[in-house]
């Protein structure tokens, strides 16, 4: 019997951090090829090529200096070669690179490999709608993606913090395995088959938080921010019964649900860029620059697809939280508004 | 009964002043309740003064809710039953362990149709061990239907008028609505449940979770851990429901008594804070109760120990690690240290491991 061949598609502070577990898990199996390919988009770094720096010292320098990498992972600096032998594709680039890296790819990887999405965001749709990475890359590769969500914070789990990790996964055979090549004594992965509630799930997030955010900025206090939390919690459930229907509701209690807007509410850049935006009163773009160069935060724009799905279905109405975070993000509506939402918000959802 | 519904508030501290300012404005507001709000007040004398003469003159609770005014139609009571003797509702904020004497002070006193509805956080030992929720002691003892109120309500803030949700768990529909308008106001949102146990139990639960959390702020173990920590608490909560609880339904933890009260009492609350520094500082639960709370007591650590108890009981510990360790380090037989081995091979992550080897 073939070993399953595992590869790693990206060679960010992300792909690096999981690629330890993956080297560490495919070198303790019986069913798995021990050499993972990774990835590496060349650069320079010092004069040298970074894959060379990688493969000799199984560092990644440029992305996470003080991490050491197993010696079975492998960077390689063509995609196609990377990917072509692998069962199991891991993607963990950001999204703008998704569609370009998926053309090099198609026709490339064997037809009954299976990819696994660790890229978050979305794309927008022609139509404004949240397209799905998983679905970019089912629909332009021709193979099933699961996804891998639920922990936001890559340094923690490179060092060694207990963090929890959703996978949502639509075919069974799959799940021992997926399991078994991310998890470690201190990731825990859970696998479910409700892999669109997982994704969404860990997009609408960032739009609460930003709300979540807000009520930082306004120094209300814990209670109001439970509320928003609570709310916001709400109109994801019903979000995903909308739009993505089948969903289940023990889905929101894994990881990618609960524990991921906690993390969100209380700690990520959307909730530190809203709260600057309602201390500072400066517009959304100018922060973004100052805050947290390099990303793009998804609070905002992910509020906008998701007013403009609203919109198309006439539903904005019932969904108050989501229509005014979106509202206060463009300045449509004044931020005392965010309250003012949750008083008058119906329960009978 | 075309009578007014008379209100009678069992208990004066900061958490039954704040709920007196929303109860007895209602109380004035609306026609179908009578105007007059009795608080029964545990008496004491405040710089030579009586308490409940403090509060009728100068309409503020100032031993317990300073700063505050309450609504000149609710009358302070010294005496229990003469407050309560009237009343079709009976709201009971009192700590847990003057309920029993309470209610035994109450029976046959007080109107045989009345309810109750308890604001009280907390379970009570039962004989033999194990828990006894408090609305089903009122329940027993007084022989009246008892609905609770739990929410993420700090207290202060709720009086300070800032916006917050709770949630009221009364398993007969028909008191629903006189309920929920006694306490709604612009600030306070209520949402009305059948789930009257689930409801309390939540209240009582997040203590211990709130412990594991303050474990994890305290050994800086980061964010995503600590939300780990809130997940599988919530996780064992439902479950802890499901056993000891049954028949309760999901979406009821998505109310404010569930997530929202965690999630705050997990940033907030001080249960999370002296375990903090249970961790940092070394001492014990009892010093630190001293020290930070002028002698009040934690309710986590007390919830954690009964809860444990009835796991045992149930053979059940190992389906609760986290509780089960939470138990544990409150009672020094495990190290703080100790809590993520404890919770890394949850049951909740095992879910998968019945599934065939890994050949495609």
């Amino acid at each position: 019997m073939d070993r399953i061949n595992v590869c790693i598609i990206g060679s960010g502070n992300w792909a690096t951090t999981i690629a330890r577990n993956v080297g560490r898990n495919v070198a303790n199996s019986q069913h798995m090829e021990p050499i993972v390919y990774m990835y590496v988009y060349e650069e320079i770094v010092d004069g040298r090529k970074l894959t060379e720096i990688i493969n000799t010292t199984h560092i990644n320098v440029k992305y996470m200096p003080d991490f050491v990498l197993p010696t079975n992972i492998v960077a390689v600096d063509d995609v196609v070669k990377t990917a072509r032998d692998a069962d199991i594709l891991i993607f963990a680039i950001p999204p703008t690179f998704v569609n370009s890296c998926c053309k090099t790819l198609l026709g490339k990887v064997k037809p009954t490999a299976h990819a696994v999405s660790l890229i978050k965001g979305f794309e927008r749709g022609d139509d404004g709608q949240i397209v799905l990475i998983s679905q970019i890359i089912m629909r332009q590769l021709k193979i099933p993606c699961s996804v891998l969500v639920g922990c936001n914070l890559a340094h923690e789990i490179a060092n060694d913090n207990f963090v929890e990790g959703t996978i949502g996964c639509r075919d069974q055979k799959y799940f021992r395995l997926l399991q078994d090549i991310f998890k470690s004594a201190t990731f825990r992965v859970v696998v479910t088959d409700d892999a669109d509630c997982v994704e969404i799930c860990s997009t609408l997030r960032n739009v609460i938080a930003f709300g979540a955010g807000c009520a930082d900025g306004m120094e209300l206090n814990e209670n109001t921010k439970a509320g928003i939390i609570r709310r916001g919690f709400l109109e994801t459930l019903q979000f995903v019964d909308v739009f993505y229907p089948g969903c289940r509701m023990a889905t929101f209690f894994e990881a990618c649900g609960i524990s991921d807007l906690v993390t969100s509410c209380y700690a990520n850049r959307n909730r530190k860029l809203a709260e600057a935006f309602v201390k500072t009163g400066q517009p959304l773009s100018e922060l973004e620059h100052i805050l947290i160069p390099g990303h793009e935060p998804l609070g905002p724009v992910t509020a906008e697809l998701v007013h403009i799905m609203l919109e198309k279905k006439g539903l904005a109405d019932k969904f108050p939280l989501f229509t005014v975070i979106y509202k206060i993000c463009v300045g449509d509506q004044p931020l005392t508004r965010l309250v003012e939402t949750l008083r008058f918000a119906r329960e009978d959802m | 009964m075309a009578d007014k519904t008379n209100v009678c508030i069992v208990g004066s501290g900061n958490w039954g002043s704040a709920i007196a300012k929303i109860v007895g404005a209602n109380a004035a507001a609306l026609p179908e309740f009578e105007e007059r709000v009795t608080m029964f007040v545990y008496e004491e004398l405040i710089d030579g003064k009586k308490l409940t003469e403090i509060i009728n003159e100068t309409h503020e609770n100032v031993k317990y809710l300073k700063g505050h005014k309450l609504p000149s139609n609710v009358v302070a009571v010294p005496d229990l039953v003469e407050a309560a003797k009237n009343a079709d509702i009976l709201i009971f904020v009192v700590p847990h362990q003057f309920i029993p004497n309470f209610c035994k002070q109450l029976l046959g006193k007080i109107k045989p149709n009345a309810i109750a509805i308890s604001l009280i956080k907390g379970f009570d030992k039962a004989e033999g061990g194990g828990i006894d929720l408090i609305s089903h002691i009122i329940t027993r003892h007084l022989k009246i239907p008892c609905a609770v109120l739990m929410g993420a309500n700090l207290a202060n803030e709720v009086a300070e008028g800032n916006f917050c949700e709770t949630t009221i768990g009364c398993t007969d529909k028909k008191y629903g609505k006189v309920l929920r308008d006694l306490f709604q106001a612009n600030h306070f949102r209520v949402v009305v449940v059948e789930d009257a146990d689930a409801v309390e139990v939540c209240g009582a639960l997040k203590n211990i979770v709130a412990c594991g959390a303050g474990f994890v702020d305290g050994l800086k173990l980061g964010d995503n851990t600590k939300a780990a920590v809130i997940r599988l608490g919530l996780m064992e909560m439902i479950r802890f429901v499901d056993v000891f609880y049954p028949g309760s339904k999901l979406s009821t933890f998505f109310e404010s008594c569930g997530v929202a009260d965690l999630i705050t009492t997990c940033y907030g609350g001080r249960n999370r804070r002296v375990s903090e520094a249970f961790v940092t500082s070394g001492k014990t639960i009892e010093e630190l109760e001293k020290e930070m709370l002028n002698g009040q007591k934690l309710q986590g650590p007390p919830t954690a120990e009964e809860v444990n108890y009835m796991l045992k009981n149930k053979k059940l510990e190992d389906k609760f690690p986290l509780f089960t360790a939470i138990h544990k380090i409150c009672t020094n037989q495990l190290k703080p240290n100790d809590l993520i081995d404890c919770i890394r091979n949850h049951p909740e992550h095992m879910d998968t491991s019945i599934m065939p080897s890994p050949k495609l």
